[in-house]
């Protein structure tokens, strides 16, 4: 896509723009290969159309903050 | 006896009583399957309507694949009966698996609304059995995700097997090959993305979708000839 309103404000080297979709997804895993498999699963089911779409998973562990 | 036609509504779709009226008026009778149904009852043919199923949320007809009535309708198709997918509906059919493919966003990035000239390629499909092959129909669209593409393989596939029913003759949309419409391989599941019943009364422009609709109708009283 042209971009057009970014060099109006003076940008004018940039020539693409895209915008991608981000899903954030909280899981529970017993480890980081289950949640990539499961996650993975769930982009060719429903969260992603791999005919016209492309997605990359990215996994970040969430640390249950213990209070004594 | 007179055909019955079930049309799909998910919420979200409105295109449905356009597609009632227009097979009424044809002589059929047709009926509304909600998107909950776990059946299509004593249908002879099914159409899924366009509009925004399920709000388009996610990809247009991602979660509407899901609706339970998509299970009964694939059930149907697999049995020979005869559905036909418009608009949304064609999208509908591609991310349920029934038509290859996906229909992504229009070249040009613009939401399209406007009356289109369609060859018809093959009458080998039960939206196109009564249609003259090479004949030019004129009817409207309406979508923005309406760019037909898949890949090589399947193109070759489509090809071969005389599964493009209707291209269009100036691309509007960026489709893949001009495909404005596709068929499965036993010809009883179609998609298209033009709108045949907004083209189904000289009062809308064009009646150059009756050949269409009454193509339907008549592989809808012929269930054997479809299978």
């Amino acid at each position: 896509m042209r971009a057009c309103a970014l060099p109006a404000l003076g940008y004018d080297n940039v020539s693409e723009v895209s915008i991608a979709k981000t899903i954030r997804l909280a899981l529970d895993a017993d480890s980081e290969a289950a949640a990539r498999a499961q996650v993975d699963e769930m982009c060719h089911q429903l969260l992603a159309n791999p005919v016209i779409e492309r997605y990359t998973v990215e996994l970040a562990e969430a640390v249950a903050e213990v209070h004594s | 006896m007179t055909v019955t036609v079930g049309v799909v509504l998910f919420p979200g779709t409105n295109c449905e009583l356009d597609v009632v009226r227009a097979m009424e008026q044809l002589g059929a009778s047709a009926t509304l399957l909600w998107h909950g149904d776990a059946s299509v009852g004593a249908c002879d043919a099914v159409v899924v309507p366009g509009g925004f199923a399920h709000g388009d949320y996610l990809r247009t007809g991602a979660i509407a694949r899901f609706s339970p009535v998509m299970r009964a309708v694939s059930a149907f198709a697999a049995d020979g009966g005869p559905v036909v997918g418009i608009c949304n509906g064609f999208q509908v059919l591609t991310e349920a698996g029934l038509l290859p493919g996906a229909l992504q966003k229009n070249a040009g990035l613009r939401f399209l609304c406007q009356t289109v000239e369609l060859r018809v390629e093959t009458s080998r499909s039960v939206l196109t059995g009564l249609a003259v092959p090479g004949s030019v129909l004129r009817v409207p669209i309406n979508h923005f995700e309406g760019n037909y593409v898949c890949d090589a393989e399947v193109l070759r596939r489509l090809r071969d097997d005389d599964r493009v029913i209707v291209r269009y003759v100036d691309n509007p949309n960026g489709s893949l090959d001009d495909i404005a419409g596709i068929a499965n391989e036993a010809g009883n599941v179609v998609g298209l993305m033009p709108h045949p019943e907004r083209a189904s009364d000289p009062l809308l422009g064009s009646d150059d979708g009756i050949v269409l609709l009454q193509s339907l109708l008549a592989a809808a009283g012929q269930p054997a000839l479809t299978g």
